[in-house]
C-alpha cells in the first residue's frame, strides 16, 4: 500500500471516528424539552436556567438548577400539583390546567406511564 | 492519487450524510384533550397525517363519551337519563359490563355519583360525606347492571344515577386511533394518553419500546416495562386527582363495596393487548383489597405491578416476563 494511500484511510477513520464521537454524544447531554400547548411550541432549556412560558391559564416559571435538576417554580394554576413536585431531574414534570410539559430528551425510555 | 481522494471525500461525504438523515426520525405532537395531555409519537412513512388521524379520533370519542362536554351522548344519558343508541356508547357499554362482571364490580362506572359527593365534579364539600348517604347512594344508585337498561333504540340510566366511562375512554380512544393511524399507511408509534400507553411496531434501530414507570413517591422510575409490538400499559393511581377534605387527601378510585376511596396502593400498572384492558384492570385492581387485587391478577394472568401505600413492590407470576425494577429500590 502506498504512503499517501495508509495517509487518506488513517485520514477517513479519524473522521469517522470525530463524527460517531460528535453525534451520539450530543444525544447524551442532559436536556430538556418544554411543551407549551396553547402556543403549540417546544422550547429547549436556555442557558439562563429560567424560562418563562405563557400557558392557557397564564405564565408558568421554569428553572433549573446546578445538578440539572428542574422545577415549576411558580404556575397560575388551582391545584399548584406542578409547583409541589418540586425539584426533578430524570422524569417528566407535567402541568395539566396550564398545559406545559417538560420532558427529559435523549433518555432511555419510550415514554413514562403514572396516574 | 486523486481517485483515491475523490473515493475518500465521497465515503466522508456520505457517512455525514447518513449522521444528519432525518428520514428515520419520529414526529411527536401533544395536545390537551379529554381532561388530559395526550401525545402521540409515530415513525414514517406518513407520520403527520397518522398522527392528526389519531387525534381526530380523541375528538371524536371526547365528542361521544365526554362527561364534561355538554352535547355528548353521556351528557345526555346523564342529564336526561334516556338517550338513543349509537356505536361509541353501544360499544363501550358493552366493555363495561363485560369487565364489570370479570372485575366482580370493582371497575364500576355507575360510582360517578359516588365522586360526585366527594366533590370530584365541583363542590368539594368541607366535611366526609355522611356514611349513611354514602350507604344509601350505594344501594340505590350504583352497580352498572342495576342502573342500565336498554330496548331497541335507547338507552335508560336510573333516575339520579350517574355514569362516567373516564375509567374506559382513554383505552377505547387508543385502540380506534390507532386502529386509524394503521389505515393512514403508519406502522410504528405510540399513543400516550397520561399514562395509558399503547405502542406499536419496531423503531428503526430495532431496540426494545421501554416505558418507565413511575415511583411518584420518590419522583424516579419504579421499573421498566418491555413491551413487545401491539401491547399496551396503564397505570392508576390516586396521587394526582384528589380532594382534600380536612387537609386530607381523597383519591378518585373508590372502593365499590365501602364507598370510601381505595387506600391500599398508591400505583397499580397493567400490561395487556388492548388498551381498554389495560386501562380497565389497572383501575379495577387499584380498586380491590391487596389480597384480592393480587389473587385476581394471578388467577387472569395479569402482568402487573403494584406499589403499596406502604412502599412495598409486588410483581405478579406474568409480570415478570415485562417488567424489570429499578436496580436502586
Amino acid at each position: 500500500m502506498q504512503k499517501n494511500n495508509l495517509i487518506f484511510i488513517i485520514t477517513l477513520l479519524a473522521i469517522s471516528a470525530l463524527a460517531y464521537y460528535f453525534h451520539f454524544a450530543s444525544e447524551k447531554t442532559t436536556q430538556y424539552e418544554i411543551r407549551v400547548l396553547a402556543q403549540n411550541k417546544t422550547y429547549l432549556r436556555p442557558l439562563s436556567n429560567r424560562l418563562i412560558v405563557k400557558g392557557y391559564l397564564g405564565e408558568s416559571i421554569i428553572t433549573w438548577n446546578m445538578n440539572d435538576e428542574v422545577r415549576i417554580e411558580k404556575s397560575p394554576c388551582p391545584n399548584q400539583s406542578c409547583v409541589k413536585m418540586g425539584l426533578c431531574k430524570s422524569i417528566p414534570l407535567i402541568c395539566v390546567p396550564n398545559g406545559i410539559i417538560i420532558n427529559p430528551i435523549a433518555q432511555k425510555y419510550d415514554a413514562v406511564t403514572g396516574q | 492519487m486523486k481517485k483515491t481522494l475523490l473515493t475518500s471525500l465521497i465515503l466522508i461525504a456520505s457517512l455525514l450524510l447518513y449522521l444528519h438523515n432525518d428520514s428515520n426520525k419520529p414526529i411527536s405532537e401533544s395536545r390537551f384533550m379529554m381532561d388530559t395531555v395526550i401525545t402521540i409519537k409515530a415513525w414514517p412513512p406518513n407520520a403527520q397525517n397518522a398522527i392528526n388521524a389519531g387525534f381526530k379520533v380523541f375528538d371524536e370519542i371526547e365528542d361521544a363519551l365526554s362527561f364534561h362536554r355538554e352535547k355528548s351522548k353521556l351528557s345526555i344519558l346523564n342529564n336526561s337519563f334516556q338517550t338513543t343508541k349509537s356505536e361509541h356508547l353501544n360499544n363501550i357499554i358493552d366493555l363495561s359490563l363485560k369487565y364489570h362482571e370479570i372485575t366482580e364490580g370493582y371497575f364500576d362506572p355507575s360510582f360517578a355519583i359516588i365522586n360526585k359527593l366527594y366533590g370530584f365534579y365541583g363542590n368539594i364539600p368541607s366535611q366526609l360525606p355522611d356514611k349513611d348517604l354514602i350507604k344509601s347512594t350505594i344501594t340505590q344508585f350504583t352497580g352498572l347492571t342495576k342502573v342500565l337498561s336498554f330496548d331497541k333504540d335507547n338507552v335508560y340510566l336510573k333516575k339520579g344515577a350517574k355514569i362516567d366511562f373516564g375509567g374506559i375512554a382513554g383505552g377505547y380512544a387508543i385502540n380506534l386511533a390507532s386502529q386509524a393511524m394503521i389505515n393512514e399507511g403508519c406502522q410504528t408509534f405510540l399513543i400516550d394518553d397520561a399514562g395509558d400507553i399503547k405502542v406499536m411496531g419496531t423503531k428503526p434501530d430495532e431496540s426494545e419500546w421501554a416505558i418507565a414507570v413511575l415511583n411518584p413517591v420518590e419522583k424516579s422510575f419504579l421499573a421498566t416495562a418491555k413491551l413487545p409490538s401491539s401491547m399496551c400499559i396503564s397505570t392508576s393511581g390516586n396521587y394526582e386527582r384528589f380532594v382534600e377534605i380536612n387537609n386530607k387527601k381523597y383519591g378518585h378510585i373508590m372502593n365499590p363495596l365501602t364507598g370510601f376511596p381505595a387506600e391500599e396502593f398508591i400505583s397499580v400498572s397493567v400490561i395487556a393487548k388492548t388498551p381498554e384492558e389495560a386501562d380497565i384492570m389497572s383501575t379495577a385492581l387499584f380498586a380491590m383489597p391487596e389480597n384480592l387485587a393480587c389473587k385476581k391478577a394471578e388467577e387472569l394472568s395479569i402482568p402487573a405491578l403494584f406499589l403499596t401505600a406502604d412502599l412495598r413492590v409486588i410483581i405478579s407470576a406474568k409480570g415478570n416476563d415485562f417488567f424489570t425494577r429499578n436496580s436502586k429500590l
